[in-house]
């Protein structure tokens, strides 16, 4: 057993860590720029087949590049272009599709996703058309997509930007986000990429890599914060000492490290999983986990900082706006559990044989 | 036992509920969202024109000279409508510094004029340097003659940009043990030396740093004796320990909720739903805190100090307004994170406003931490050797 980072793995993470530090990364906002250079690194071919340009199964540094990113509180349309929708389009038969990966992994492209909950009307139109109609809320990315994986009355379509009508929304931590209105788009039966009632099928796999990547970068900010607390603790003085010094503080960051460590290696064990394809139902756990440990850490550091962690001046109050952004955006895990009914009763810890 | 209010209160409840729900308007609410200011001056004049402003003043003073539980209610009641009460705040705690240890020309000339809506005051107490251990505060105020020479610097001064005057505790004898050598002054805030500068906040406000460099002001400027300005400071300071304003706020975040989910998605509060078992779980927190709130003004009119009861409310009701806020957002979804200024947010971004300022109230007037310090060593004799 070896919880560590191979050293190939640990390389990328340096090089990937230099390139957010030289860019002196600015916290909860997207840069375009920044995304072309993640391309370049070779991000987005993360966990896609070498046969379609990617880098094959190398899953397990979608939770390093996570993790880099989550640290740095970059917003980024990841999760939606790389982990969903390079995924269901390398699922897809046909040139064009292997074009749209193609396109995702050298940056040139992002595609976001427009998930189940939104209640997306699909009909069919005649032999070779759809007809979508609805409106989908607070997507994330929509007003910079070129295009969208939609979920419609449970079939997953394609959707170009100039089917749809975006309003920009303002939100929490500043991500983009607007709503996209369908209005009766009429979509090519070429263009549904599941089949009819199927959606949850070909996203099986998708979102479990989406996990993947959310509970990472949840687990990269959690320590990003956490970090930052602890630096402002060993140098803020009251009552003559420093304020790192008082127990109510330091046995909470001591909590709150070891539930920070706990989650890098659960995020770690869960790319591990998913290379060795036996994941069960690691990715919902995990995200449930990472979820609470940012919960736990954004809130503590405004806290742990006083009204100096108020202030917008410092980082702190970038976490505290984050957390929930980025909870409730990919996946809320309050809305998805393990169904401990279809578990074996021997097993129903699904602990199994591995850790 | 009694857990009723009186006919009374009932009633003075309901006029404060009436008077919100007419006043608290939605004009007001983006007033204060777009300028940062948790001031609006057209809602603070119908406050004076209720009298409520000097509701707990003295009669003889211009107040209402109503009672502590009367003051709870108000102070419930205007939070529940998200009512811009911080200024109101402010100048009640200083107010009562002044009842407390100002002369009788210091009363006269200020308190009548605060309970007509004419001052705004600012507190200036908190320094770079010195927040939780306020008693190490720095700035300097040399007696020279029948005049102070002040320096220092204050931060994080809520409304330093608004006030007329500033109530400033400064050092006036560095010799003597950090608590003793404080004196209080109001001083006026078009005084020349005095320079003001923004901090915006995660709640989206402002405070401010506040300058004062060879600032001179009047020997009658100071309230109550040279030296013994902690006490008062302490004391007025204590006032809003009782967390009603959290409480209140909290049940209102609370009502959208269950209001939002009634309306959009009821499924979720069928029993055993996870989403109405966490709302029923803080309903109950919600109801246990509001007796923890109320346990204090009710030990005041019996002439009590309530020490450790007041770190209790505050300390449960702020957290508790935290975990209320979050949940909130949770059961909601991310609709409910979109602010103000978005398009298609619920009830004006009530939701993601209330989230981020939530934050502040386990920091202001005594952090968490120093309440529970306060109720280990005071409310429960915890030796701490
Ligand atoms: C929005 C806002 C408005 C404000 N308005 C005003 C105002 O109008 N006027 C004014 O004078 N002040 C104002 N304040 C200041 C406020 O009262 C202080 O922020 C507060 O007292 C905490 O001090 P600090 O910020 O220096 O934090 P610090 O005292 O530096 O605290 C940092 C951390 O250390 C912890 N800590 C400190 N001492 C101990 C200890 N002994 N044991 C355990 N933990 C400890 C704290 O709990 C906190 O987690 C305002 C603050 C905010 C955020």
């Amino acid at each position: 057993m070896d919880f560590n980072l191979t050293k190939e793995q640990k390389m990328f993470q340096q090089t990937l860590r230099k390139l957010l530090e030289n860019k002196e990364v600015e916290k909860n906002s997207f840069s375009r720029d920044l995304w072309e250079r993640l391309a370049e690194l070779g991000t987005f071919g993360l966990g896609v087949s070498e046969e379609l340009g990617g880098f094959g199964d190398e899953y397990e540094l979608i939770q390093v590049t996570a993790y880099e990113l989550g640290k740095y509180l970059v917003h980024s349309p990841f999760y939606e272009t790389v982990t969903i929708s390079a995924q269901v389009f390398g699922k897809q038969e046909g040139s064009v599709w292997r074009k749209k990966v193609e396109e995702i992994i050298s940056g040139q492209k992002i595609i976001s996703f427009i998930d189940k909950a939104n209640n997306i009307i699909a009909e069919k139109e005649d032999l070779k058309h759809w007809r979508i109609y609805g409106k989908a809320e607070v997507v994330s990315f929509g007003q910079i997509a070129d295009g969208f994986i939609c979920s419609a009355s449970n079939t997953l379509f394609y959707v170009s930007k100039d089917q749809v009508t975006s309003v920009d929304l303002d939100f929490i931590d500043n991500r983009p986000v607007s709503q996209i209105y369908f209005e009766n788009v009429i979509v090519l039966d070429q263009n549904r990429l599941s089949e009819v009632g199927q959606s949850e099928k070909i996203l099986e796999f998708p979102r479990k890599l989406g996990r993947l990547f959310t509970s990472s970068y949840m687990t990269g900010a959690s320590q990003g914060a956490l970090d930052l607390a602890i630096e402002y603790m060993n140098t803020r003085e009251q009552f003559g000492k420093t304020i790192s010094s008082f127990q109510a503080l330091s046995h909470w960051a001591a909590d709150l490290q070891t539930m920070s460590d706990a989650a890098l290696l659960f995020t770690r064990q869960l790319g591990w999983e998913i290379t060795n394809g036996n994941d069960t139902e690691t990715s919902i756990l995990c995200l449930k986990y990472a979820a609470q440990v940012y919960k736990n850490c954004a809130t503590a550091v405004v806290q742990m900082a006083g009204g100096y962690g108020f202030m917008m001046e410092y980082d702190m109050q970038h976490y505290y706006r984050n957390v929930l952004g980025t909870e409730q955006i990919y996946e809320a895990p309050q809305n998805i559990s393990v169904d401990l009914r279809l578990k074996d009763q021997k097993e129903a810890s699904l602990l199994g044989v591995t850790i | 036992m009694d857990f009723a209010f009186t006919d009374e209160q009932i009633a003075f409840r309901n006029e404060v509920r009436a008077f919100c729900e007419k006043e608290v308007t939605k004009e007001i609410m983006d007033e204060i969202y777009v300028k940062g200011d948790e001031h609006s001056p057209s809602f603070y004049k119908k406050l004076a024109e209720k009298g409520w402003i000097g509701l707990d003043f003295p009669v003889e003073y211009g107040g209402l000279g109503k009672k502590q539980i009367e003051m709870a209610i108000f102070r419930e009641e205007t939070a529940y409508y998200m009512a811009p009460m911080m200024s109101n705040e402010i100048n009640n705690i200083l107010t009562h510094s002044i009842l407390l240890i100002g002369d009788e020309n210091q009363k006269k000339e200020f308190v009548p004029s605060v309970a007509k809506g004419n001052i705004l005051f600012c507190m200036g107490y908190t320094e770079p340097g010195s927040g939780s251990d306020l008693a190490s505060l720095k700035t300097r105020a040399v007696k020279d003659g029948d005049k102070y020479l002040v320096n220092g610097q204050k931060i994080f001064t809520t409304n330093a940009h608004i006030a007329d005057y500033c109530v400033l505790a400064a050092r006036t004898d560095p010799q003597a043990p950090k608590h003793k050598g404080i004196s209080l002054f109001i001083i006026d805030m078009k005084t020349k030396g005095i320079e003001i500068g923004p901090l915006w906040t995660l709640g989206g406000y402002r405070v401010n740093t506040v300058y004062f460099e060879n600032v001179i002001i009047d020997e009658s400027t100071r309230i109550g004796r040279e030296n013994e300005g902690w006490k008062a400071l302490a004391l007025a300071l204590d006032i809003e320990r009782s967390g009603l304003v959290y409480v209140g706020k909290a049940r209102r975040i609370l009502d959208e909720t269950i209001k939002y989910l009634n309306r959009e998605k009821p499924e979720c509060l069928e029993p055993n739903h996870w989403v109405s078992e966490k709302l029923n779980g803080l309903l109950a927190e919600v109801k246990a805190a509001r007796l923890l709130t109320y346990r204090v003004p009710l030990m005041q009119a019996e002439g009590k100090v309530p020490n450790g009861e007041a770190s209790m409310a505050k300390l449960y009701t702020t957290e508790l307004l935290k975990k209320v806020s979050t949940t909130a957002i949770e059961v909601m979804g991310k609709d409910a994170l979109l602010t103000h200024k978005s398009m298609r947010n619920l009830v004006n971004g009530l939701f993601e406003e209330n989230y981020r300022s939530s934050a502040m109230g386990t920091i202001v007037a005594g952090t968490s931490q120093i309440q529970r310090e306060i109720i280990a060593k005071r409310g429960l004799h915890l030796a701490s050797k």
